[in-house]
């Protein structure tokens, strides 16, 4: 939490009431009577909604979101996201010293952590972008591995994974060469 | 008490001037919120640990409670006690539907088994879909010369 987050949530209303503690301190006029308490603030979020008049009330007519939607929606911007990924790595000029080394330490990894059910396809790797697909045993062996495929890569980055929609056994990995040189941060799609 | 007022009052904007550019909402988590996808495990302490001989994954449940926004990013502290074998570490946005990872930030321990070691995730990620979640996902090494490596504990910072 940054220092500005600490004075924010717990100085301000400390110096305050110090600063309002000292000046009725010197002030040596009788004080008035403490007048009724205000309604206190809500305590949560939640207590604030409950309060709103945004509330449905019995006999509203509520409209729930649309699940295929959604689904739709995420599944189209995932699409927009992997051809990012792709077209950035299909327009790249190789680096041929970083594409040696980078393939040869995921291969070394790959060797290294030694997952059960799965083999290493391909990798290919070029200036700032490596490919990396994983083949699996089974589909179960594929959604067990999801999340463990990206730590494969064995340097500090950032990237995406994905299931091949042409071969429920195949996992592909996007990472980049840095934080910075991910396709995502190089534009302002999410 | 006109001039108190004011005092009070530049404080005041002095301090809120400092406040971040954005709104976030740290949550610290211990390691028993991660399970072992194999291998053995001790849970002690508040921690997680690779009992077994070889790399064990742990994947750790973290809670998204503001589904318009994303992550600021995070830690995690991990006891890598194995001087031979690096930890790994890394944090995504997972899509429920497909559970691919729409966005994923990695961090290494430094081999050398230094014990405790914080790896920060300095990188925010968009969670653009209300129904994708967040996932901590980590490789520990295993036991090394009678030492278990583990998960201490996690931060991740939600976009508020």
């Amino acid at each position: 939490m940054p220092p500005s987050k600490l004075l924010l949530g717990f100085t301000v209303p400390a110096v305050l009431g110090v600063a309002a503690a000292a000046v009725y301190g010197m002030d040596s006029a009788p004080r008035a009577p403490a007048a009724e308490p205000a309604a206190r603030p809500p305590r949560h979020r939640s207590d604030a909604i409950a309060r709103s008049d945004d509330v449905p009330r019995p006999g509203d007519t509520i409209t729930a979101p649309d699940p295929s939607a959604m689904i739709a929606a995420a599944d189209e911007r995932a699409r927009r996201r992997i051809a990012r990924f792709a077209d950035a790595l299909t327009a790249e000029a190789v680096d041929p010293g970083w594409r040696t080394e980078a393939e040869g330490r995921i291969r070394a990894s790959v060797a290294e952590v030694a997952v059960d059910g799965m083999t290493l396809e391909e990798v290919e790797c070029r200036s700032t972008l490596c490919r990396v697909r994983f083949r699996f045993a089974t589909v179960q062996a594929r959604e067990a591995n999801t999340r463990v495929v990206s730590l494969l890569v064995p340097w500090d980055s950032t990237g995406i994974v994905y299931r091949d929609e042409r071969d429920p056994l195949r996992l592909i990995v996007y990472a980049a060469r840095r934080d910075d040189l991910s396709p995502t941060r190089r534009s302002s799609l999410p | 008490m006109r001039i108190s007022i004011s005092i009070a009052a530049a404080l005041g904007a002095a301090l809120l001037a400092s406040a971040p550019a954005h709104a976030d909402e740290p949550k610290l988590y211990s390691g028993t919120f991660c399970v072992a996808n194999n291998g053995a495990t001790l849970y002690s302490g508040g921690r997680i640990f690779n009992t077994s001989s070889g790399f064990n994954t742990f994947e750790c449940a973290a809670l998204r409670d503001h589904t318009d926004g994303g992550l600021w990013g995070g830690w995690v502290v991990v006891i890598d006690r194995n001087d031979s074998q690096s930890a790994r570490c890394d944090l995504s946005v997972q899509d429920s539907n497909s559970f691919d990872l729409l966005e994923v930030d990695t961090r290494f321990t430094a081999i050398a088994g230094n014990d405790f070691q914080r790896l920060d995730f300095t990188k925010d990620l968009h969670a653009p879909d209300p129904t994708s979640f967040y996932a901590l996902t980590c490789i520990i090494p295993g036991v090394r010369e009678g030492l278990s490596s583990g998960i201490a504990s996690f931060l991740l910072d939600e976009d508020d």
